[in-house]
């Protein structure tokens, strides 16, 4: 058999933890080889020791049979490794053919670039493998998937055979995702291997020739794709069973709305209107979910609900409230809670400790502080009774946040949102980045909140947690709400359409009678 | 209270005392070059500064304006923004703490000295109100205003000392202050004044409200993630101009200290380089008012040591300044260390290539 990539027996060490204890990753040639495991399973100290990010504490390395010592990425670059990082390392402001060729330009009498050799090249890579790219635009105009693309060119413009992509859609919507995994199949035709490191199920069945499963840096599990299913993969990688299906009780939702949206114009970044003439309600115990690929006006309309972004025109109300230009704080006395999108930017602040960020909605409040002054012993009771209900994994309430992992840092979010008991609740992509036993803990959480009779608008791009969780869905294409659906009969292919903004003719007579 | 106490770091500490003997050595490298005893002049300068109750005494009044200065700067960073007007602000703060001095007659003592405290605070808060406004009204670069700012107060402040408020033909200097505006002295021997009480009560004051307050949790909040500040409700705005407002006061306040402690009056050309230093000591504080205490006083003494082996000796002023300035560098300078670090585990971690930095997993 022939083996592109041999780690025998690696083992590294950071302070205080095995990151990978004795791990064999055998990938074959020409193969899409699926490394899952939860967050800090180990997975990408795995491959950045491949990389030659990392030294490991031992093991040894095989490329193509040949045994190898990766000291630096130079090193893997050499070898033909290649790796695609979760988070892109280009220059926003070159073009894409430039970061292409950033540090590897094709020269003329040593010291200038060759611009036509350049692009001939760069153009030459991308229609081998069907990467569709516009070489002279600059990387900060492009969305991620381009820039996604673009480093899987920068890889293949090295000439990597082996390509690591570490949660390549981690940040891609599903259409996206789709693409990527389009060019995979075409480079695995041309000869590639491809390493595939990801925690999402669907796509390691989708997309691998073979699995291998990672649980506290040992490897659990390796099989060929279609041996194995979701389910099996997920017990593996959490060590228990998991309920990939969440139990959704049926709930008698109020009678008066909690959120009622109107008429709502809001306006992005750059001032051109990114939500047009939403309407919508959200009722006690129900949960509304708003369906869409990612940019079609979500995040401005959840900021603009939240008090973080100004709302041009229309109305907002929370239990007949007006609180459409009311401040953030305002809001939150009125009982809105939210859980942003980004939980690095906006949720938390990774700085500060773990009880400061726990406390921070509540944190001018009694009993926490009385005329200015912190009580720390209640802050102290509250943050530690959050920790363990909310079952946050940090080795105390007084490290800094940014010790925490992404799942663990999102509980603590949607513990300092839901614990405060809101009236309503936005939860924007509220698992985005998290591992499945957490999201399979938030999806109960929201579940239990629904049942409180809170009111939760759910935002999400993920198709499946929108249906699974929603009792209606929402649509949203360029700023406008182009279809309600009920969760319970709703399809994957009707919200497919929805999403590409063409509405189904089923739903085009219901939606003229229907009030939203 | 407990749960908020934690584990003494030393690292900290050993990297200050790492960067201290770095910087001796090298200074002594200057000074044998120029032919002097490095070792010499190192006792003789800790000597001036650490030693003797003159010259712990003159050590304290040079670190009283400097630990107003760090608080200062310090409160910018902390709130996110970045006053580098403390020079300007000063400037204003002294001239008005001489002018409310000298003008008002007649007052009891507990109400002219506090008057004239609290004029020379205002003054150094309005200074700063004008960067302020610019950034938070119109998105204008406070770093470059305040710059700015620092010279239009130099020669506004230069001005009034010249013509205005000038007391003697023959020098640029206003009246002195009254008595009753003066801020005693602690020994007949040195100027060091009361307003080191005041500044080592500012240091403790801002330490109680960066730890205990909601106030002192806010400005924290808002300079950590503003984003994150304004979506727990939190007016990031707010917090940060009240900050840029604070600022301005202490930097004000340093001034008005120092002329109604130890000048008694205004001139021109006054005392330059307090506010500078002040953003290199508030840097050297680590952002704690704390460290910012025991960096000024560090430095005060430093100083002052400074001053004395240029007394002393045929050391010129310049070489000991020269060498104070290097062990101020290598403190700052802490990234040297993890340089040093990285070195030592080259084969453990490595840069990538192609301008791509390691990401840890």
């Amino acid at each position: 058999m022939d083996y592109a990539v041999e780690m025998l027996d690696m083992v590294k060490h950071f302070p205080g933890v095995k990151a990978v204890d004795g791990v064999t990753l055998r990938v074959k040639k020409g193969e899409i080889h699926a490394l899952v495991g939860e967050n800090g399973a180990g997975k990408s100290t795995l491959v950045n020791t491949l990389y030659g990010l990392l030294r490991p504490d031992a093991g040894v390395i095989r490329i193509n049979g040949q045994e190898v010592a990766i000291e630096s990425s130079d090193k893997a670059i050499a070898l033909g490794i290649g790796m695609v990082h979760q988070r892109f390392k280009l220059v926003p402001s070159f073009t894409i053919m430039e970061n292409i060729c950033l540090g590897a330009e094709p020269t003329r009498n040593r010291f200038f670039v060759d611009e036509e050799g350049e692009l001939e090249s760069v153009l030459e890579i991308s229609e081998k493998y069907g990467l569709q790219i516009d070489p002279h635009v600059r990387v900060r105009d492009c969305p991620v998937g381009v820039q996604q693309r673009v480093e899987i060119l920068k890889a293949l413009y090295r000439k990597a055979e082996i390509l690591v992509l570490d949660e390549p859609t981690a940040v891609l919507t599903p259409q996206e995702t789709e693409a990527l995994f389009q060019v995979l199949r075409t480079l695995v035709k041309g000869g590639k291997t491809v390493i595939f490191i990801t925690h999402k199920l669907k796509e390691v069945m989708d997309i691998s020739d073979s699995v291998t499963v990672m649980r506290r840096g040992k490897v659990v599990g390796n099989m060929p794709t279609s041996q194995t299913s979701p389910e099996e993969l997920a017990r593996l990688m959490v060590g228990r069973e998991v309920l990939l299906r969440v139990h959704k009780r049926p709930v008698k939702a109020g009678k008066d709305p909690v959120l009622q949206v109107r008429d709502l114009i809001v306006a992005d970044n750059r001032g051109l209107v990114a939500v047009n003439q939403v309407s919508f309600d959200v009722k006690g115990g129900e949960i509304l979910g708003i369906a869409g690929v990612q940019g079609n006006g979500q995040t401005e309309l959840v900021e603009a609900i939240a008090g973080l972004r100004k709302t041009e025109r229309g109305t907002v109300r929370l239990d007949g409230q007006e609180i459409t230009h009311a401040a953030p704080l305002a809001r939150r006395r009125h009982g809105l809670g939210h859980i942003p999108e980004d939980r690095i930017t906006r949720g938390l602040n990774l700085k500060a400790t773990v009880e400061e960020n726990l406390i921070a909605t509540q944190h001018n409040q009694k009993p926490f502080a009385q005329n200015g002054v912190f009580n720390f012993k209640s802050r102290a009771s509250y943050a530690q009774k959050l920790i363990e209900k909310f079952d946050i994994r940090t080795s105390s309430k007084d490290v800094l946040m940014d010790t925490l992992s992404g799942g663990n840092m999102q509980k603590a979010v949607v513990a300092r949102e839901t614990d405060t008991k809101p009236r309503c609740l936005i939860a924007a992509q509220p698992t985005r980045g998290v591992d499945i036993g957490s999201i399979e803990f938030i999806h109960q959480l929201l579940l239990d909140a629904r049942e409180e009779g809170i009111a939760i608008l759910l935002v999400s791009t993920e198709l499946t947690e929108i249906m699974s969780l929603s009792d209606r869905i929402a649509v949203m294409y360029e700023g406008r709400i182009v279809g309600v659906v009920d969760a319970g009969t709703a399809t994957e292919e009707e919200l497919g359409l929805l999403m590409a903004g063409i509405v189904p003719e089923s739903l085009k007579a219901k939606k003229e009678e229907e009030v939203l | 209270m407990k749960s908020r106490r934690k584990e003494f770091n030393w690292r900290p500490l050993l990297s200050l005392l790492a960067s201290l003997v770095i910087a001796l050595v090298i200074g002594g490298i200057f000074m044998l070059a120029s032919g002097h005893n490095p070792l010499h002049v190192y006792v003789l300068m800790f000597k001036g500064g650490f030693v003797g109750a003159s010259n712990i005494m003159n050590s304290l009044q040079r670190a009283t304006p400097l630990i107003f200065t760090s608080l200062a700067v310090l409160i910018g960073f902390r709130t996110g923004t970045f006053n580098m007007g403390v020079e300007g602000q000063l400037l204003l703060g002294a001239v008005a703490a001489a002018w409310a001095g000298f003008t008002f007659k007649g007052l009891p003592a507990w109400i002219h000295l506090p008057l004239s405290i609290l004029t020379a605070m205002a003054a150094g808060a309005l200074w700063a109100l004008v960067p302020a406004v610019l950034k938070f009204k119109c998105r204008v670069n406070e770093i470059i205003t305040t710059i700015m700012g620092n010279s239009i107060a130099t020669f506004f402040t230069a001005y009034l000392a010249n013509y205005p408020l000038r007391e003697n033909p023959m020098a640029a200097k206003t009246p002195r202050v009254l008595t009753t505006a003066r801020l005693p002295r602690l020994v007949t021997y040195s100027q060091v004044n009361w307003g080191l009480f005041i500044a080592v009560f500012c240091a403790l004051l801002f330490w109680y409200l960066f730890r205990r307050t909601t106030f002192g949790y806010r400005m924290r909040m808002v300079g950590d993630n503003a984003l994150f500040a304004e979506y727990v409700g939190i007016n990031p705005t707010r917090v940060a101009f009240g900050g840029m407002l604070l600022s301005g006061a202490l930097a004000g306040l340093a001034g008005g200290v120092e002329v109604l402690g130890v000048h008694y009056r205004f001139f021109d050309p006054f005392v330059v380089g307090l506010g500078f230093n002040g953003i290199l000591i508030g840097w050297l504080g680590k952002g704690s008012p704390i460290g910012a205490l025991l960096a000024a006083l560090f430095y005060g003494g430093m100083q002052n040591g400074s001053l004395m082996v240029d007394m002393t000796t045929d050391v010129p002023r310049q070489l000991s300044d020269t060498v104070l300035a290097i062990v101020v560098f290598f403190m700052a300078a802490e990234g040297l260390f993890d340089f040093f670090k990285a070195l030592r585990r080259r084969s453990k971690t490595l840069k990538t290539t192609k301008g791509e930095v390691t990401t840890s997993a």
